[in-house]
Order: structure tokens, then sequence, then C-alpha cells
């Protein structure tokens, strides 16, 4: 699957245990419509830092509308910035 | 005592690595510019624009590091050019060095993508140095993204020569019982601190290969070379430091140089880039709170022949104007007025840390006047490091476009010339 990187609007909590976790993302597609996409479950949250960019991955299950679709979601640390980096199906 | 192990770990083609693993690790791009013919250059509307990195598939076009860009084009039309990042280069130097001092408390820092790591005694932690040495490699590439050639000694310098063997991602020993199959019948060249002008004469003495300097009488190198003779028969034998060094040496000189965007014809357009280069080793030098005797003026003309010229001044200074109106001096005498220059460069060396002066009577300018100019510069030093380096400049510089020449950026001058502060 081709990576998107869309930079996307996030809706995440902050954990008191300092983790943190998206709830709501929305992005604009192809057609221009905006499209907001809810987060139903985190599956996991991988730290990175290729060439020194630090950054988390998530794999998350999220509701697009009526259906359900894997996403992989990428935060970096440095610039608080959100992208959707690809849909996994 | 345990057998000193000592690392050199060196990124393979380190700005082009990074450039291509921050493209298709992190940007997610399917396209790695490490596997096709690719280089990392400058501005490529730009006649200065030179080669800083290249990949191994443009290695075998024949380009080298160094080389303007346009000759690289002319050697391989399809060619990928990349401009570079230094932001970039710094975070994953930074990175690299961090990972490097989890792995062992002593590492040594040679250059922004080079550093030498002491691993005596780490066997119990990490097996033998090979393995050790595997399992770094391994971190880096997982962790970081990018590849790294080790090698592996019991000197930095053996460590060196061993990890500028086979490329990339690979691991080579080179202890001191292995230097006669692996180091001596390599060509001289290759040999740490032999340049082409070394080579040149090592050539006509009838030495070719690192063995055959190895095996020469140290007597006739010093004769014919010097002391630096010594010190290559010494590298040649496998002799090399084995304690890391804790700081980086200090600079013996402070210098920049400028290839100007069409030729220079009159000594009033020369005197304006040396002022703009002046600028720029002024502030450097007041930045390390250094002053210098001897200033050195560096020309090269359109058909690409070098000089130099040099002359000292009466007492160490740091003072931008002064530089300046040495380096005028120095430029008048040197030049015939006529021939079309290409690059100039500014040089100051015999550096002091002494910050007092001595006047004379013969010397133009007065003790006030130095104060009042060693003022100045500090207050300018101070506008461009809080509003930018363009925040302020000369009324001769229009629009101050090339006020301070030969310079490096900021995220460069902090990271690529200088190693990095931890993270």
């Amino acid at each position: 699957m081709d990576a998107q990187n869309l930079k996307i609007d996030v809706i995440a909590v902050c954990n008191a245990d300092g983790t943190l976790e998206p709830l709501r993302f929305r992005y604009e597609d192809e057609t221009h419509r905006l499209r907001r996409v809810c987060v139903t479950e985190v599956l996991c949250c991988k730290p990175i830092q290729y060439v020194g960019i630090e950054a988390f991955v998530y794999t998350c299950r999220a509701l697009d509308g009526d259906r359900e679709r894997l996403y992989e979601l990428k935060y970096t640390v440095r610039s608080h910035s959100w992208v959707l980096f690809r849909v996994l199906y | 005592m345990a057998e000193r192990v000592i690392f050199h770990v060196d990124v393979n083609s380190a700005f082009l690595s990074w450039t291509a693993a921050y493209r298709v690790k992190v940007l997610g791009q399917k396209e790695d510019l490490r596997q096709i013919p690719s280089v990392v250059a400058g501005d490529k509307a730009e006649r200065r624009s030179i080669i800083l990195a290249k990949s191994l598939p443009a290695k075998k076009y024949g380009i080298q590091t160094g080389e303007p860009l346009f000759q690289a084009q002319q050697k391989c039309p399809r060619l990928t050019v990349v401009p570079p990042d230094y932001g970039l280069y710094v975070e994953a130097s930074r990175h690299l060095m961090a990972l490097l001092r989890q792995v062992s408390p002593l590492v040594e820092q040679y250059s922004i993508d080079e550093a030498w790591v002491d691993m005596t005694g780490t066997r119990l932690l990490y097996g033998s140095p090979v393995l050790a040495a595997q399992m770094l490699c391994r971190r880096i590439r997982e962790e970081l993204g990018f590849t790294v050639n080790i090698g592996v000694s019991t000197n930095k310098l053996l460590a060196k020569m061993a990890s500028d063997f086979e490329k990339p991602d690979r691991v080579h020993t080179l202890f001191p019982e292995e230097m006669e199959k692996k180091l001596w019948p390599l060509p001289v060249r290759r040999l740490f601190m032999v340049g082409p002008a070394t080579e040149r004469k090592l050539r006509y003495m009838g030495i070719h290969t690192i063995g055959e300097l190895a095996g020469a009488d140290p007597a006739f190198l010093r004769q014919k070379l010097h002391k630096p003779g010594l010190l290559l028969w010494d590298s040649a034998n496998g002799r090399g430091d084995a304690v890391l060094a804790e700081k980086p040496p200090e600079n013996q000189g402070y210098g920049n140089s400028v290839t100007t965007a069409t030729d220079v014809t009159d000594a009033q357009t020369a005197h304006q880039v040396l002022l703009s280069l002046c600028e720029t080793v002024g502030m450097r030098m007041r930045q390390d709170g250094k002053a210098g005797g001897c200033v050195t003026v560096f020309l090269r003309t359109a058909q690409f022949e070098n000089f130099s010229h040099q002359g000292q001044l009466p007492g160490a200074t740091d003072v931008t104007s002064e530089l300046y109106h040495a380096a005028c001096r120095i430029f008048d005498e040197a030049w015939d007025g006529k021939t079309p220059l290409r690059q100039l460069g500014v040089q100051v060396s015999k550096l002091t840390a002494e910050r007092y002066r001595q006047f004379d009577f013969w010397n133009a300018v007065s003790a006030g006047q130095y104060e009042r100019m060693a003022k100045l510069d500090c207050v300018v030093d101070d506008l461009r490091e809080k509003y930018g380096e363009r925040a302020i400049f000369r009324g001769c510089f229009p629009g101050g476009a090339a006020a301070m020449a030969g310079g490096l950026s900021k995220e460069r001058r902090t990271g690529v010339t200088k190693p990095v502060p931890d993270l």
C-alpha cells in the first residue's frame, strides 16, 4: 500500500501515564470533501526515530462513515503534527 | 588489562543516505536514492554547485564528491539531483552519536558522520568485537534507517582504514596481524592523511603501495618529507593513537571562501567580496574568543589556477575592519589587476585567546578607535544572532544579499562544522 502522508487534524487524549492516543481525525480527500474518521481501537503504538526524527506510529481501527478501515497514523514529536501515513485496508 | 578495541563508525554516503532514508522511511516514498544514480548538490542554477554526496550507482559513472555538478551531469545525464537539508543531517548525526554513547561511554566524534568508539572491555557485554560491531550496524540500520561501515581494530588509525574497505553496511577488521594481507597491498593514496600532493611525492620516490611505505627507511622519509614523513611511516606500520580524545582539537585558523556569481575583474568588487568574507571570518573568531595575527588571501583564477599570499598584522585582532584592511592590502600585493578571479578566500591564523592588545605609535588605529570598532562588532554579532544574518549589513552591499559570504547557515555552523551538543 502506497504511503499517503496526508496532514490531518486530530482529537487525541493525553493519558495520565504520558501516552497519547488518537480519538478522531479529519482530512480532505481527493474530491476536497472533509472526511471525519472515528478511531474505535488503537491496535499498536510504535516509537520510531528514523534519521533522528522522533515519531510514534499508531495502527488504528477506525470508522469512516459506516465502513471500518485500518489506518496508520504518525505523530511527529518535534513538530507536534499528525499525518495519515497510509490506509492498510 | 584487556586488549584495546576501537571501532570507527562511518555513515555510507552520509548526506545522500540521510536524505534517502528520510524519503523512504519518513515520507514513505518508494524510490530509494541509494539504488539509483543520484547526488546531493547545492543550487543547480549556481555555477558553484558541487557534489556533496553521491550514491554507489552514481560512483560507477565516475562521479566524485567535490566535483562541479555540471561535470557530473555530463558523466551521467539521468542523474537525480537532490538539495541538501542540513537541519535533517544535524538531527541524524545527533541521534547516531546518542546511539553510540548507549553502547560505550567513550565516543570521539570526528565529523558529522564519523566517530570512534572505544569498545575495550565490552566482550562480556556484547560478545566478540566483530559480533558487537554487527549488532551496532544492525541497530543503526533498524532504528535510524541508514547504513554504516564499522572498522574494528586496536587503534584509531587502523579502525579508520578498516571502515574504508568494501561498502556499504559492512563490518571489517584490521588488526595488526592482518596488516600485511589487508592494508599493505593497497595504493598509498588510500592511507589516512595522504593527499594528492603527498602521493605524487611518494611516487617520485618509487613508493606506490602502503606496504612499500611501511618498508621504507624512516631516515630517508624524514629527509624527503620532514616530520610528516615519519608520521606517515608510523601510519603505514599501523601505529596510531589508541586513546580517544574527549574534546575536539581547537581550530588552527579561521577561513572562508566564496565562488563569485560572475568573474571578478576589478579591485573594487574584489574588495567588496573580501569584506563580506571578513565579516563571516571575524564573526566566527569572536564567537570562539580568538584573535589572529596572520591573514592569508586565496585566489582562484577563471582558469582554475590557485595562488595565495599572506601577511602579518602588527598585533592579533578579531575586528572585522582590521581584518578587511589587511586582506585588501595583501590582495593588492598579490593580484595583477587584470586576471579574472573566480574564487576568493580569506584565512586568519596565528591564533591567540589573549584579550590584551599592544598598541604602537605607527598603528593607524588608536586604542579608542579600536575599542569602538570591537564594541560595534559585538553589537552587530548580537543583532545577527537574535534577528537573523540579514538584520543588519553595511551600506556598500545593496539589499544585503552578499553581505556575509562564504559562511555557513546557522544550522550548519552548529552541526556540520562542529560536533553538535549531546541529546
